[in-house]
């Protein structure tokens, strides 16, 4: 094993900072027809808090919705996930919890709760998931069971934006038992994303086989329009199964939110080795620019132009000694700025400089 | 000469592999000029690096900070630029100091700029210190040293980057083993960003609908948005039970 993939793995448990925050708000509303005819209008306002890390993913969600008939319901959701890395990276092992509460106005509280380990493996496109939970539940009579359940879960990326998904799950509740298979398929772009998702169920909560669509959509940076519709099937807390709609607005009230469905982005830059000993600096800078440069401590900071590749990408040969430079950008002869991502420290003047580094056997 | 010759030349003449500092009065003042900087600026920089040369300080530095200063003028005052380079002037004197302390005397240039760049990102006194004395010649003590503070610089907790540098010194890795471990610490971040991928998407449970957190059974049922009951006047209306 190579030095620096020891030295890696020990890093990557001192770093941790928040990759993302999300608090956001969704206005919205619902129309469902329950399975004992009874149908519902209601407005939905909710609150959402999240917060991931490189390692851990949690999120709650707090609702609030008003029938038409007068009658209203809170509802609280969280779950979450902390991942840790096992002995090859692409394995992980972890946790995973959850639970829910609803609180009609004229009835009592009801909820579940669960929570187990969670044993997870990447192979290229393919994340494949194998879960089991011990938790509880309070039914909507008032009574209150202890479950437990199994889960296998298979997501695959397709590419382009395709993701296809596959699970199955054996929950066990008071006297309950049954087996829920579940099919999805995804297709997300950076500013839109539609799952289409069904499954049906074995054991004995019989139910028939239920179908979904959900259109997320981001109208701005901040503001995302969420529609869904489908049929749903009956749960151990007692709810009955249904048919619903809902349309909503969510949004985006922080600053260090994850960009709605944004892929995964390249690394902001890569150094290439080229004979001669120069070094190809090669720079991922999203915006529509006319002339970027880049400056550093190799040539006195004096800009010299990056030559365009194609729309988001610029390069460069550079003749640079082995070691760690200090660059910057310079956008259309006048702002100073380094791409998104890009690894940087203090330039003391209270900006960031970028930093590149050049090895030895960098060079030819 | 043409300009960027004489740039060069300029650079080159301040800086150097692992040597003895040596006085040097590289003309930062004409090339600043020659950059369009006002020659009170230019004369406040060119005493402070030749103040330094006259300690025997490295001005490397100095000089590239100094352009790098004025090439930044649309948001760096000139103010701003001296007050930094008298800053760095003070951790050269101490990064000095510690070499020679740490068994290095005369002080080599290299190792003196990189023991004042790890201090001016955090690395405290005896840390550079120690990395000196851990090193088995003065290019691995700067490049040490160098990475220690990039590594601090991306966010490494301190102590974990100067423990990292500290066994590569001492388990005699060569620099350029130690420069790979800027990398490593991207490549680290990148693998992060992987599990945190596989982390949101096993919370987004490929979309499949979800009421309690994928992972742990699968109850699939109501949707989020899906209030539990139109309304319950009672219970029992508007939702049936299992029984």
């Amino acid at each position: 094993m190579k030095p620096a993939a020891i030295v890696g793995a020990a890093l990557i448990a001192a770093y941790g900072p928040l990759k993302a925050q999300e608090l956001s708000v969704m206005a919205g509303a619902v129309h469902a027809e329950y399975a004992d005819s009874i149908n519902g209008s209601a407005g939905l306002l909710s609150l959402r808090l999240g917060a991931s890390s490189n390692s851990a993913t949690g999120v709650i969600d707090l609702g609030f919705s008003q029938f038409t008939d007068g009658g209203w319901v809170g509802q609280a959701f969280g779950s979450g996930t902390a991942i840790v890395v096992g002995s090859h990276s692409r394995i992980g092992i972890g946790v995973a919890g959850g639970a829910e509460a609803n609180y009609p106005d004229a009835g009592s509280v009801s909820g579940s709760f669960a929570a187990g380990p969670l044993l997870a493996f990447t192979e290229g496109r393919l994340l494949a998931t194998l879960g089991g939970s011990l938790g509880g539940i309070r039914t909507i009579d008032e009574t209150s069971f202890g479950t437990a359940s199994a889960n296998l879960r298979l997501i695959y990326g397709a590419g382009s934006g395709f993701r296809l998904a596959a699970g199955t799950a054996v929950i066990s509740g008071d006297t309950t038992q049954y087996a829920d298979v579940t099919l999805e398929a995804g297709y997300s772009v950076p500013r839109l994303r539609v799952s289409v998702a069904g499954g049906f169920r074995v054991g004995e909560l019989e139910n028939d086989p239920w179908g979904q669509v959900r259109v997320v959509a981001a109208v701005t940076s901040w503001v995302l329009l969420e529609l869904a519709a489908g049929s749903y099937p009956r749960d151990l807390v007692g709810f009955t199964n249904g048919l619903y709609a809902n349309v909503g607005l969510r949004i985006n009230l922080s600053a260090k939110a994850r960009k709605p469905y944004a892929p995964v982005p390249p690394p902001p830059l890569t150094v290439q080795q080229c004979k001669g000993g120069l070094s190809r600096i090669i720079i991922v800078f999203d915006r529509t620019v006319e002339r970027l440069e880049i400056a550093g401590d190799w040539n006195g900071w004096t800009p010299v132009p990056l030559t365009r590749m194609r729309e988001d990408r610029w390069s460069l040969a550079l003749d640079l000694e082995p070691g760690i430079h200090h660059y910057s950008l310079v956008v259309d002869g006048s702002e100073w700025t380094l791409p998104e991502g890009a690894a940087s420290v203090s330039d003391e003047f209270g900006g960031l400089a970028g930093v590149i580094v050049i090895k030895h056997d960098d060079q030819f | 000469m043409k300009h960027g010759t004489a740039l060069i030349t300029l650079i080159l003449a301040a800086a150097g592999p692992a040597r003895p500092v040596l006085a040097q009065e590289p003309d930062v003042r004409a090339e600043l000029v020659a950059r369009g900087a006002p020659n009170e600026f230019a004369e406040q920089v060119a005493a402070i690096v030749s103040s330094a040369s006259n300690e025997s300080l490295p001005t490397e530095p100095l000089v590239a900070k100094a352009l790098e200063g004025w090439a930044k003028r649309g948001r760096v005052p000139p103010d701003r630029v001296i007050a930094v380079l008298n800053q760095m002037t003070s951790r050269l004197r101490i990064g000095r100091d510690i070499t020679a302390n740490a068994g290095l005397d005369p002080a080599p240039a290299s190792v003196v700029a990189a023991a004042a760049d790890a201090l001016g990102r955090g690395i405290n006194e005896d840390q550079v210190g120690d990395l000196i004395r851990s090193a088995p010649g003065p290019d691995a003590a700067a490049t040490g040293l160098t990475v220690a503070a990039s590594l601090a610089a991306q966010g490494l907790e301190m102590d974990a980057a100067v423990r990292v540098i500290g066994d590569a010194l001492r388990g005699g890795r060569t620099t350029d083993e130690m420069l790979e471990y800027p990398s490593a610490l991207m490549g680290a971040r990148a693998r992060g960003e992987r599990i945190d991928e596989m982390s949101r998407r096993i919370m987004e449970g490929g979309g499949l609908p979800p009421l309690t957190a994928p992972g742990m059974g699968g109850q699939s049922g109501r949707p989020q948005s899906v209030p539990g009951g139109s309304g319950q006047k009672k219970k029992g209306k508007g939702q049936s039970g299992l029984k």
